[in-house]
């Protein structure tokens, strides 16, 4: 009888739990699907299911050439970053997982700490830096503001996988007589392409949901990246539709991202909780 | 004697296979009780059944006369110690040999009481101030050994408690624990796969394979009179020798015949009983120490045999040969001290009163013995 | 010297990320104390001595330490509760388990909006719910539709809200991680030694969750402190720290006042963070004890 009473405690936990998760995402996919007499609806309660569901925002969106460019931007933005990102990341990683000496341990928690800045507090002066280098509302400008951020992440992934390949394959390599540049670029790259592709995922997704510093670099000014845009149209009290609409669209990619790498992605939050 | 537990066609199975089927077994107060056993067969699932960690199935468990199927483990007064000893890591040993007490909302100063007193049974009184992490495998199974003991538990029941440490060590502890159940009196449900334990410790063995009990008697008994194919190789520490052959009528004679070469003479006893497979297979036993060696001018004993010593192999005060006759391997245990090297020819007779059959069939011991 | 020549190539190929790391770490540094303690060119303190007569200013950080010292332990205390659920085994749970990773698939953002959405005044899904209009829920709260996001409770209660679903799934994760490292045989060892459901919470699970609970307070009261979308997005009106650097930023052009918040925002973290290590450390020296005052030598 007491264990009854336990489970039944325990089950409708866990569907509040559900529910809970699951609420934000159901109204934003209500929303982008309802008719217009599902929202303004004079007065009278506000549905849970539209009237007349209805991909029309989709549509209108789709051919909207202004979110067709925020949205290109948003990509260009995330390409400039995965691009500098990885050029930047995967050397990087690679030379640390080769140095073995105490300077490299304080190397790495000196240039990792660059993430105790919150984004708030590191925004301004990258902003004022960039003004001065013409760099501001620029793809370009983002795309290294971005990459700043996302570079501890990449190194932080590639360097344990890099520390995991056998010293003898390198061994073995130039004792085949290969180079160092072409052992890394002919043997040890290829080793750690699934790494390589699960950072390329985290500095998409990091790039493509960033806020703080595309509001800021790209101020006011006509380049737009979706989430900008999104904040921007929050002050013009769009139907609400179309800003869920906008919302769906911005989700997406990371929904499928994420789905897909969820479970390096919780692996790697275990580790880092436990680095912390 | 009183009933301190009694299992009552128990059955506890996992995804309608794995776990215990129809288990039923008394243990009287005082007794020591092994369950042995392959792993996976059923003995850990039997003792969370009697610890109320697992529910049955069906079935009903007593303890001491009440029915407790449906008790929990709480209120069973049955403790256990587990095969990882499960220490309690935060706690000192002196708190984790404390907490049953706690529990049971003993008053401070008799728990001090009680648990200097364990402790000092078990020899680990310098360790009460220590964290588990700072002792010993064979300390850390003596902490859980006086945290399960300190409540004075009406059946005591030990999960392979002796399977992590070295085999030095588990001697002493063979020693050790029969004279702490000597002392204390306790009932205990012994669980181990290795028979030496079982046989050295216990009153009576539970001998399990497949979540079933296969046989239950003491351990003389089990060794001379084993149930079936399987208890008999797995009871002794050298495996028996098991020889497939037919009973064949020879001369007259009722003989046991492998490899048309291999004839063997049996007892009167034996041929009453084998005249009902004339013609048939059977599986002829014999352990490894119960082959007779010849000195070189001794005379015909009967089924005498020579053959060329193939390996040698040591074990303590004992070696085990592995010697061929007509090419068929046989495994003989002689003395540390029986002057013999590889590559000699020995001569040794196989001595019927020694033999066991066995059903090619089911496995089952001819001369089994109810 | 030695370093150099061993490891030439490999310093070759890290020089790029680090000079680029480097670079932000002190331009970002050396901006925020040049502009906010050398505004015109000498040192001086009037920029923080101006933000620290601000009435206004005072009431913002009270209100982030509010903010923070609510929001961390709630986080804490319903991913123990969550972790708890979600360590019983059934469908239920591993539905729930499976949904983890949703909030994190949902930009920051568009999560915010999305709250924006429901919490509307007058007609927003919450204010309907809550006056018992919908079937699902037929239980009249309030009479009167709330305005949530004139209010400084609820705008920032919301934001919190917002904060809390996404972010709970991390912290209760790192939990459950702990809860699965407590052997289930130290349970079923209590339980035989007669302990019930609260004493094992009480007396086992608790006490060796310590390492996790102190990772999740860590985290999230870093997290707390730096956050700025939800309190941007749902409490426009109530400043937090961080939102304040925006609006001393965009919205004054005050960019000396922007920088002095924005270091004194990096003191409050670092002193949270050297806080709970010592705490931590603290607590490594603590022993639990069930017997108190036993003498064991007699
Ligand atoms: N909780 C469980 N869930 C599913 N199967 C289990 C569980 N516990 C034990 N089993 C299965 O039941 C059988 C008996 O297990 P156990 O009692 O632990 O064996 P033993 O202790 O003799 O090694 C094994 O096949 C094991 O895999
Ligand atoms: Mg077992």
């Amino acid at each position: 009888m007491r264990l009854k009473i336990k489970n039944l405690i325990i089950n409708f936990g866990l569907l509040l739990i559900i529910i809970e998760t699951l609420t934000p995402i159901y109204f934003m996919i209500k929303y982008s699907i309802s008719d217009r007499d599902s929202i303004i609806t004079g007065g009278d309660v506000i549905p849970l299911w539209p009237y007349h569901p209805t991909f029309m925002v989709y549509k209108y969106l789709l051919s909207s050439p202004k979110f067709i460019d925020v949205f290109l931007n948003s990509v260009k933005v995330a390409g400039f970053t995965l691009l500098f990102a990885l050029m930047l990341g995967v050397p990087m990683a690679y030379g640390l997982s080769k140095i073995k000496s105490v300077y490299r341990d304080f190397l790495l928690v000196f240039l990792m700490s660059i993430r105790v800045f919150p984004d708030i507090v590191s925004v301004i002066p990258i902003t004022e830096f960039f003004i001065k280098l013409n760099l501001d509302n620029t793809i370009l400008g983002v795309s290294l503001a971005h990459t700043l951020l996302a570079l501890p992440y990449v190194i932080f992934i590639l360097l344990a996988d890099f520390e995991k390949v056998p010293p003898e394959i390198e061994l073995q390599a130039y004792n085949l007589g290969a180079s160092k540049t072409t052992t890394f670029l002919k043997i040890i790259m290829p080793m750690v392409i699934p790494s390589i592709i699960v950072s390329s995922i985290y500095i998409f997704i990091l790039s493509w949901d960033e806020f703080i510093f595309s509001y800021f670099i790209l101020g006011y000014g006509e380049i737009e990246t979706l989430p900008v845009y999104l904040n921007k149209m929050l002050s013009f009290q769009p139907p609400q539709n179309i800003l869920m609409g906008v919302a769906v669209l911005l989700s997406l990619p990371v929904f499928v991202f994420v789905l897909l790498i969820q479970k390096r992605l919780l692996i790697n939050i275990k580790e880092g909780a436990l680095k912390e | 004697m009183k009933e301190m537990l009694r299992l009552e066609h128990v059955y506890k199975t996992y995804n309608n296979t794995d776990g215990i089927k129809d288990i039923s077994f008394i243990v009287n107060k005082g007794e020591f009780v092994s369950l042995l056993g392959s792993s996976g067969c059923g003995k850990t699932t039997t003792l969370k059944v009697i610890a109320g960690l697992e529910k049955v199935n069906s079935g009903k468990v007593y303890i001491d006369g009440k029915d407790a199927t449906n008790f929990p483990p709480q209120k069973r007064d049955v403790t256990m110690v587990f095969q990882n000893y499960a220490l309690f890591p935060h706690f000192t040993v002196f708190d984790n040999i404390a907490f049953g007490l706690k529990m049971r909302k003993v008053n401070d100063y008799d728990i001090v009481k009680k648990v200097k007193n364990i402790a000092s049974i078990l020899e680990i009184s310098e360790y009460l101030d220590r964290k588990p992490s700072e002792l010993s495998g064979g300390q850390k199974q003596r902490v859980a050994l006086a945290r399960a003991l300190v409540v004075e538990p009406k059946i005591l029941l030990l999960d392979e408690p002796l399977s992590n440490i070295d085999a030095v060590l588990r001697r002493t502890m063979i020693l050790e624990l029969k004279s702490l159940h000597k002392k204390l009196n306790t009932t205990i449900v012994y669980v181990t796969h290795n028979q030496l334990e079982a046989i050295s410790m216990s009153d009576r063995i539970i001998i399990m394979k497949d979540g079933r009990i296969i046989q239950e008697d003491t351990p003389e008994k089990i060794f001379t009179n084993p149930k079936n194919r399987f208890v008999a190789s797995f009871i002794g520490e050298f495996k028996m020798n098991f020889i497939e052959g037919r009973i064949e009528e020879r001369v007259g004679d009722l003989k046991f015949v492998a490899y048309n070469d291999i004839v063997l003479n049996l007892t009167d006893y034996q041929k009453s009983k084998l005249w009902a497979f004339k013609d048939k297979f059977v599986i002829l036993g014999i352990r490894p120490s119960d082959i007779y060696i010849k000195h070189p001018r001794e005379g015909l004993l009967g089924n005498d045999f020579s053959g060329v010593v193939d390996i040698i192999e040591h074990f303590g005060i004992n070696k085990l040969l592995i010697v061929k006759i007509k090419g068929f391997p046989i495994t003989i245990l002689v003395p540390k001290d029986f002057n013999v090297s590889e590559n000699d020819t020995i001569s040794f007779s196989l001595l019927p009163e020694n033999f066991y059959f066995f059903d090619v069939e089911t496995g089952e011991n001819i001369f089994y013995e109810v | 010297m030695k370093i150099l020549k061993e490891y030439l190539f490999e310093l070759i190929i890290i020089a790029p990320a680090t000079l680029f790391l480097l670079g932000f770490f002190i331009l970002i540094l050396f901006y925020l104390i040049g502009v906010s303690f050398f505004p015109q060119g000498d040192f001086t303190l009037s920029v923080y001595s101006a933000i620290f007569e601000d009435q206004e200013f005072k009431r913002i950080v009270l209100r982030t330490i509010i903010f923070v010292f609510i929001g961390t332990p709630l986080e804490l205390i319903l991913s123990i509760i969550f972790a708890i659920l979600l360590f019983n085994k059934g469908i239920l749970s591993s539905i729930a388990r499976s949904l983890y990773i949703v909030p994190f698939a949902i930009p920051t953002i568009v999560t915010a909006i999305v709250l924006f959405v429901l919490f509307d005044y007058p007609g927003g899904h919450i204010n309907v719910l809550l006056q018992g209009k919908y079937f699902i829920f037929p239980f009249k709260i309030i009479s009167e539709p709330i305005n949530w996001r004139s209010s400084e409770f609820l705008s920032l209660f919301v934001s919190m809200l917002g904060k809390l679903w996404r972010d709970l799934p991390i912290s209760t994760f790192i939990i459950l991680t702990g809860l699965s490292n407590i052997y289930k045989e130290e349970i079923d060892s209590a339980k035989v030694l007669g302990a019930g459901d609260f004493q094992i919470l009480k007396h086992i699970v608790i006490p060796e969750l310590i390492p996790s609970i102190f990772t999740v307070l860590f985290l999230r009261s870093i997290e707390f402190w730096k956050e700025f979308i939800f309190p941007f997005i749902l409490a426009p009106r109530y400043y937090l720290i961080s939102t304040v650097i925006e609006n001393y930023y965009h919205n004054w052009n005050m960019v000396d006042k922007a920088s002095a918040v924005s270091l004194i925002l990096l003191g409050f973290i670092v002193i949270t963070i050297i806080l709970i290590r010592f705490s931590m450390n603290l607590l490594r020296f603590f022993t639990f004890r069930l017997v108190k005052n036993y003498e064991i030598k007699n």
